[in-house]
């Protein structure tokens, strides 16, 4: 079992899903609530920081919470794009909470929070083993705990100076100690360390203004409740709330639930935080080798791999005028001709085409699967680290350089870790035997695309390009929880 | 050729139960090619569980899961045959197995405790354990081959072209040269006949007998409907325990698939216990007609599962073999086959609620998977003879071989040489 149980008792209720929704039952966040990045990338704050916390002093901590809170950034207006000139965004993890002395009464947080990221079970279903086991982690591994995540953004370094500063983490008496901090940076063009363009889809809520443009809504709009915590979700059901017992909420901050206890936990989300090394000269080199040298064609072949052109254009026809995110697979591409199956954002998010067999007749309906696959969305905030290695460079530089990958979901299992195990990381899905050819821990793997033959091509001697380096499950409250929190007694 | 979907349901002596334990302690690591019980020596095994089930009415009892070919019969004497010495050491902590007896007297004991599927599925309709393995050596085969020629700039640039020369390739290899010949269809058009036939009997009975006894199925549909607002789901979450207990049985090296054993007591009465039976016979009915290639429901994971009705009535018993995790089996159920899950599951003590037998339920999706957890058994001996072949991969390799036979037409050659 993992790091401390949050609630020890083993059983309770697993939330009223079972009773058919009252109308008091909120439907959508309460958006003033909420910590901003939920709704906001924050894309005009290039510079941040992630500090990684373990609590020394929980009654410090507290106070330090309270006197943070009122900095801790809010979801921008309806419509709008944030325009704050800083952001901080605060979470948490169950060792956190346990030290700040949250004790959960009825609804405890979801098992892979409590238990943590890295215990046996869930490090194999993850592909954390060998090299990328915990152990061998910068932080959040067995070595190295972390309690708090501070995500700090400003408009450039100066400023982002100011606000770390500011907020006193590493000031006497604050009751934390940094574990790792993570200065992130935004490469041009929203492109990550491959030089792909990323974050291009992403879900949105349905029905809320300026959240979704039509021509993507049938593809990215889901249910609120997929990713925050109180609202409905796809299945027009509640994920469960945590809750604590109402006598503990001292600011008075919290909706109530049944039975004496309030919701900690509404409009909170559960917050997966990998820092994932790339090894931008090994993407290079062996998408040159196998092109014979050819960087053109390398290029095309990086572009199967990712399922994208490095400017973001799909590999499926797209209508859209922009031309990123208006497709699908069933109709346009069932048998990956165009864009792999076993490409990396066909894996991650497979749309209407999740392949059955090769028979017709026992297609799945794309209506359906596109359903099931909304069932499975995570908000992306994650963000570069590092220098950029040079346009062209094919030898590591001894840089550090990566991404912060950060998943907002309301459920671990059956949206994070479901994404990472069973469809990145499956065998099956694809060509027998082959994973993720991007972010899969491959040694000596196989990658298959269609290529200019009549059969398709396969890619031998593919080598792992992303190695977890450190990682944890938080819990990004909301901005009431966070009162809550700060005015709890030990 | 047909396969048999069964268990063995065996009472445990109870002065024996811990020996077993032991035993199948002694098994369960490597079950293909333990000392005690090499099930890779058994001829035509495609899946085999043991589970001890601590709680049945009796006392505790052996569950032994087969899945295999041909018919029972012929498959308990391959068993035997191949395992005697292991089956003594198992069914030897089970009441009235005996030790010295001939191997026909083995195989009498274990026909006895056979419980046959109420209704079971198989993915890869048709295929033996040998084929399976044959076809896969068979792709391995070809895609080096296609590796080679296209290295060597040697493909040739037409569909038929390359068609040819795989003809070439696989007939110049003795080991791989059977693939030439044809497969056998997945069903005969026998047995797809015989199989409508039964289907038509069953569904024109069943609604024959529910008109003509109108009164009567307006009254069940009645008492089902205030049961359902009676029976008490029980909501409470698995025991975090029991799931880690269960997960380090999961998703294991080298495995693609994973395996559930699930005991839940049926809800008490006569009517329900009927109303699963008639249930069960409609899914096997479908199983055997409409759901015969790879797809249960729109499930194409699922290599071969089954549930029966043990313990005289009182335990419903679900097995299943299937790509993936437990996660996004569970998930795929939930999303695309919680009808006929409902439909037999909801007769189980402590089922999410459900309405008119089939809706809700196991929409209640966390629920849902919270109950399924509850009702899991820890299984210390699962085998699978393919570890590392999925269902659509393996019906894939068929399609290879297919594809080398024949006189196929030229668009069907094309497609063919896309999907190599």
């Amino acid at each position: 079992m993992g790091p401390s149980a949050v609630n020890a008792s083993t059983t309770k209720k697993t939330t009223d899903a079972h009773t058919p929704l009252t109308l008091a039952a909120p439907d959508r966040p309460d958006r003033s609530g909420v910590q901003g990045m939920i709704y906001a990338g924050f894309g005009s704050l290039p510079a941040g920081r992630y500090l990684l916390l373990r609590i020394t002093d929980a009654g410090a901590a507290r106070a330090w919470i309270s006197r943070v809170a009122d900095q801790i950034t809010g979801a921008p207006a309806p419509g709008t794009r944030s325009s704050a000139d800083a952001a901080v965004q605060l979470a948490f993890t169950a060792t956190g909470f346990t030290a700040l002395g949250v004790r959960t009464e009825g609804q405890d947080f979801s098992r892979p929070f409590v238990e943590g990221m890295v215990t046996t079970h869930r490090s194999r279903i993850l592909g954390d083993v060998d090299e990328d086991a915990p152990t061998s982690w910068r932080w959040g591994g067995p070595a190295s705990p972390v309690d708090v995540l501070v995500i700090a953004l400003a408009a450039d370094d100066a400023a982002l100076d100011a606000l770390v500063e500011g907020l006193g983490i590493a000031d006497a008496g604050s009751g934390l100690e940094v574990v790792h901090a993570v200065p992130t940076r935004m490469l041009p063009d929203a492109k990550e360390h491959f030089g792909f363009t990323d974050g291009i889809s992403q879900p949105r809520f349905a029905g809320e203004e300026g959240t979704a443009a039509a021509h993507d809504s049938n593809w990215s709009a889901v249910a609120p409740g997929e990713i925050v915590l109180g609202a409905i979700d796809q299945a027009a059901q509640r994920a469960p709330v945590p809750t604590v017992a109402s006598n503990t909420d001292r600011a008075g901050t919290l909706a109530a639930a049944a039975r004496g206890q309030v919701e900690f936990g509404r409009d909170g989300t559960y917050l997966v935080l990998r820092q994932l090394h790339q090894d931008v000269a090994g993407f290079r080199t062996w998408t040159l080798e196998q092109s014979g040298g050819d960087a053109a064609a390398a290029a095309e072949l990086a572009s199967k791999a990712v399922g994208r052109r490095q400017d973001g254009t799909p590999l499926v026809a797209c209508d859209d005028a922009a031309g990123q995110n208006d497709f699908g697979f069933a109709n346009e591409d069932p048998t990956g001709l165009a864009c792999p199956i076993g490409a990396h954002v066909r894996r991650a998010n497979p749309r209407d085409g999740r392949r059955g067999l090769a028979d017709e007749t026992s297609q799945i309906d794309p209506a359906a699967t596109l359903k099931n696959t909304k069932r499975h969305r995570l908000l992306r905030r994650g963000r570069a680290y590092g220098p950029p290695l040079p346009e062209g460079e094919v030898v590591h530089d001894g840089a550090e350089r990566g991404l912060l990958f950060v998943a907002l979901n309301a459920d671990i299992e059956r949206q994070f870790e479901f994404v990472q195990h069973h469809w990145l990381n499956s065998a099956t899905l694809a060509r027998p035997g082959e994973i993720d050819p991007l972010v899969g821990a491959n040694h000596d793997g196989t990658f298959t695309a269609p290529g200019v033959d009549p059969i398709r091509d396969r890619y031998h001697g593919l080598p792992r390009f992303v190695s977890v380096v450190g990682g944890a499950y938080f819990f990004l409250p909301s901005l009431p929880a966070l009162r809550y929190l700060a005015a709890l007694h030990a | 050729m047909d396969h048999s979907v069964f268990t063995i349901v065996a009472p445990v002596d109870p002065k024996r139960h811990d020996e077993l334990v032991l035993v199948l302690g002694s098994i369960g690591p490597d079950p293909a090619g333990n000392a005690t019980l090499p099930l890779a020596a058994v001829p035509g095994l495609h899946f085999a569980s043991l589970t001890i089930h601590d709680d049945a009415p009796g006392g505790p009892e052996l569950i032994f899961e087969l899945n295999a070919d041909g018919s029972v019969d012929e498959h308990l004497a391959q068993l035997t045959k191949a395992v005697r010495p292991g089956l003594d050491q198992v069914f030897g902590c089970c009441a009235g197995w005996s030790e010295t007896g001939d191997d026909l007297a083995a195989v009498a004991y274990l026909r006895r405790h056979v419980i046959d599927a109420g209704a079971f599925h198989v993915g890869n309709t048709g295929r033996s354990v040998d084929r399976i393995q044959q076809e896969a050596r068979l792709w391995a085969a070809v895609q080096g081959h296609l590796d080679e020629l296209q290295d060597r700039k040697a493909l040739p640039p037409t569909p038929a072209g390359i068609r040819a020369a795989l003809v070439d390739f696989v007939g110049a290899r003795t080991d791989l040269a059977w693939a030439l010949v044809a497969p056998p269809p997945d069903l005969t058009a026998v047995e797809v006949a015989a199989r409508r036939a039964d289907k038509v009997k069953f569904f024109g009975v069943a609604v024959a007998a529910a008109v003509v006894l109108l009164p009567l199925t307006v009254v069940g549909a009645g008492y089902l409907l205030v049961r359902e607002c009676l029976d008490q789901p029980d909501d409470h979450d698995a025991d975090p325990e029991l799931v880690a207990l269960l997960e380090a049985f999961e998703d294991l090296d080298g495995y693609v698939q994973n395996h559930l054993t699930s005991v839940i007591p049926i809800k008490p009465g006569a009517f329900r216990l009927n109303l699963l039976k008639l249930v069960l016979r409609a899914i096997e009915t479908l199983a055997r007609t409409d759901f015969t290639h790879g797809t249960l429901g729109g499930i194409s994971s699922i290599h071969f599962a089954h549930w029966s009705i043990i313990d005289e009535g009182q335990n419903l018993l679900f097995v299943s073999n299937f790509d993936g995790s437990w996660e996004s089996y569970l998930d795929d159920f939930i999303e695309l086959a919680h009808i006929g899950l409902t439909a037999v599951w909801s007769n189980g003590v402590g089922f999410p609620r459900t309405h008119f037998l089939v809706t809700q339920g196991a929409t209640h999706g966390l629920a849902f998977k919270h109950w399924a957890r509850r009702s899991q058994k820890l299984t210390p001996v699962w085998y699978s003879a393919y570890p590392a072949l999925g269902v659509v991969a393996i019906d894939a390799n068929s399609t290879l071989r297919r594809g080398l036979t024949g006189s196929p037409r030229p668009d069907e050659v094309e497609t063919w040489a896309r999907q190599l």
